[in-house]
């Protein structure tokens, strides 16, 4: 009597079975033969944690407005996600979009100019379609900042607090309305409303700032991507004197849905100019690539 | 007698070959967003490729050959695209552009009519 239930135990237990060859990274291609992947390109990109070739973990939607670099890679067996050989000595294929007035391909990357889903073609040199895959393009809701490195499940942080002469670094990321990690390069700006409190060090041309606590009070770090605003709350204190890496102090949101004080104009059009924060205070302008 | 014997060949030729009885669409994708594909009609939304393997039916008792020659034309590729595969029974058909269009069928180099097509503004 027990043998039954043995058995089902074991066919559940070959259901679960996981497989070690998944990849998070890529993005599996319809017709099983291939795998997207988002390549890192750009310094700071919110979608590139850490410092390798390719996101390790692909984005489920792309930013409104963003840019991306897609490498293809053939992966023939789609039971072990491992390549069969098949296509040895085959020339890549050539990405195409489907709808370039959605997602247009410039020759280099992918920019996302309208919402909703658009396939993405792998064309071989007879012009047929040899892979497909589909991605989501979202507009983005909200801009947030997280402490960098991030974490894997960073929080968004609320306000920040340092001591005098402590450098910290954050990352810039957006979601969009069901609050999902968009990817895609994008620029963004990141201002100090009072520089003799708190200095912009760099930031100049990825999402990441370094900012550092130049003496003790109060102000407001403003992170701007497009139309959508946050602003961070800064407390400075006096400290010790040395430089401190950690980003542990800063408050972090219980609900990462949330974080700081954001505005938008709720436009939503994806604009990736710049926003002019009125501030004369010391700013970081990042991306700058769209 | 002599005069019969071309018309018997003929005949004879004729039967041993397949009936053109129409043709199966099975999509072999699973596109995002839902999608209607089947040899009455398509129905796409912009955006959207799916991948779509097809047989010719036929109604006489030979089956059509694998190697036979076998086409879809867009008769507006604005609208929606069908694009050969490395597998010559395999196509995939990309919606580009919302409209109505027809899909030409051609086998062993006959035309059999075509299916109707529309493509959808796609949802956000």
């Amino acid at each position: 009597m027990r043998t039954p239930s043995l058995l089902l135990l074991l066919a559940l237990a070959a259901c679960t079975d996981t497989n070690d060859n998944y990849d998070p990274g890529a993005k599996y291609g319809e017709f099983g033969d291939g795998a997207f992947l988002y390549r890192c390109v750009v310094d700071g990109d919110a979608t590139c944690r850490g410092d390798f070739d390719t996101a390790s973990r692909f984005p489920e939607a792309l930013a409104l407005g963003s840019e991306m670099d897609l490498e293809y890679t053939w992966q023939d067996d789609p039971d072990t996600f491992e390549d069969d050989d098949d296509h040895v000595g085959e020339p890549l294929p050539v990405l195409q979009s489907a709808v370039s007035s959605r997602l247009r391909f410039d020759g280099t990357r992918f920019l996302a100019l309208a919402p909703g889903f658009v396939a993405v073609l792998a064309v071989n040199g007879n012009s047929e379609i040899v892979e497909l895959v589909h991605f989501e393009i979202a507009a983005v809701d909200e801009v947030r900042a997280i402490p960098s490195p991030a974490e894997e499940f960073p929080v968004a942080l609320q306000q920040i607090d340092m001591q005098t002469f402590e450098e910290r670094e954050l990352q810039g990321l957006v979601v969009d309305l069901h609050g999902r990690e968009l990817g895609g390069i994008l620029p963004y700006s990141w201002t100090s409303e009072d520089p003799g409190t708190l200095e912009i060090v760099t930031g100049g041309d990825n999402g990441v700032v370094r900012i550092k606590a130049v003496a003790a009070g109060t102000t407001n770090l403003v992170l701007t991507q497009g139309e959508h605003t946050l602003t961070l709350p800064v407390t400075i204190e006096v400290g010790s004197g040395t430089v401190s890496e950690s980003a542990t102090s800063a408050t972090e949101t219980s609900d990462p849905t949330s974080g700081g004080t954001t505005s938008d104009t709720d436009s939503d059009t994806g604009s990736t100019g710049d926003t002019d924060t009125g501030s004369s205070g010391s700013t970081g302008t990042t991306g700058g690539v769209l | 007698m002599k005069r019969l014997l071309p018309l018997f060949t003929l005949l004879a030729a004729t039967a041993c070959q397949p009936r053109y009885d129409g043709i199966e669409l099975t999509p072999i994708t699973t596109p995002p967003v839902p999608v209607r594909i089947d040899a009455e009609e398509i129905e796409m939304s912009v955006g959207i490729a799916v991948g779509v393997d097809v047989k010719p039916l036929s109604s006489a008792r030979f089956e059509y050959y694998s190697d036979d020659p076998l086409s879809l034309r867009s008769q507006d590729r604005a609208i929606l695209r069908v694009e050969p595969t490395e597998n010559p029974r395999r196509f995939v058909f990309v919606a580009v552009g919302p409209g109505t269009t027809c899909i030409d069928i051609e086998v062993v180099r006959e035309e059999h009519g075509c299916i109707p097509a529309t493509v959808l503004a796609a949802p956000n």
